[in-house]
């Protein structure tokens, strides 16, 4: 596994638990478990996502920093083209 | 009003191309139980959902069965590229092939093209959510179907 591919991993990891902390908390929207989980993994969600950033380049289009002077965006690879792109 | 994230909810990296398997994995993109229904069924069944609990709910998985379907045109994508002439004929890939080459193309198995007729949105919420359970169930049905435990190592990571 690749550098890029094991920070991408702890991205996806996080947002995973996310993705289903969401959904239970929109049924349960009380819950304090749920509640601290899903702040819990927010908080390293972020981080995660900010180092791969960093090294990898922006995961959405809101999040591109311009100073390199050209549009990162668009860099390959995109995301169904796997690791061997 | 989506965004977008670039990257895969779980990756895709698939070594050797295998058009026999990407013609029965299409049709978890655009067959009748595929994720492209999923996705269709629960973002248009909310304009009826009257709790704020199944609003979110609907929006939510709505959401998620979008990153599935990319997911599943992954896999047929990496699961068709660079094929030889040979391989296209043996892996039975033929008739897709005259059809749409390899572009991806959202249909069933079958090579019927994906139809809302497989899913329906009854302006009734818990008629509607009897149909999400239905749907969950032959959703099931197919990813349990004996071709989708294939050899191919790339895929079965998936």
């Amino acid at each position: 596994m690749t550098e890029r591919e094991k920070l991408l991993s702890r991205v996806r990891m996080y947002d995973f638990a996310l993705v289903d902390v969401i959904q239970y908390l929109d049924g349960h929207p009380k819950n304090t478990a749920a509640l601290a989980y899903y702040s819990k993994m927010r908080t390293a969600f972020d981080k995660a996502a900010a180092e791969y950033e960093d090294a990898y380049g922006p995961l959405t289009a809101r999040e591109v920093d311009t100073r390199v002077g050209n549009w990162r965006w668009i860099d390959d690879p995109w995301p169904w083209e796997g690791e061997d792109n | 009003m989506w965004s977008y994230d670039k990257r895969l909810q779980y990756p895709v990296n698939i070594k050797h191309p295998d058009p026999q398997t990407a013609k029965i994995v299409i049709t978890q993109l655009g067959g009748p139980d595929g994720e492209i229904g999923a996705a269709m069924r629960y973002l248009n069944q909310r304009y009826a959902m009257p709790y704020k609990e199944g609003k979110a709910i609907l929006t939510d998985i709505g959401t998620e069965e979008l990153a599935h379907q990319e997911m599943i045109a992954a896999i047929v994508y990496q699961l068709t590229r660079n094929l030889t002439p040979e391989q296209i004929k043996e892996g039975g890939f033929d008739a897709y092939f005259v059809d749409h080459t390899t572009g991806i193309y959202p249909q069933s198995a079958a090579g019927i093209p994906f139809s809302a007729s497989a899913l329906q949105s009854k302006g009734d919420p818990i008629t509607d959510l009897f149909e999400d359970l239905a749907a969950d169930a032959t959703t099931r049905n197919a990813q349990l179907f004996p071709p989708f435990s294939t050899d191919n190592t790339g895929v079965h990571c998936v």
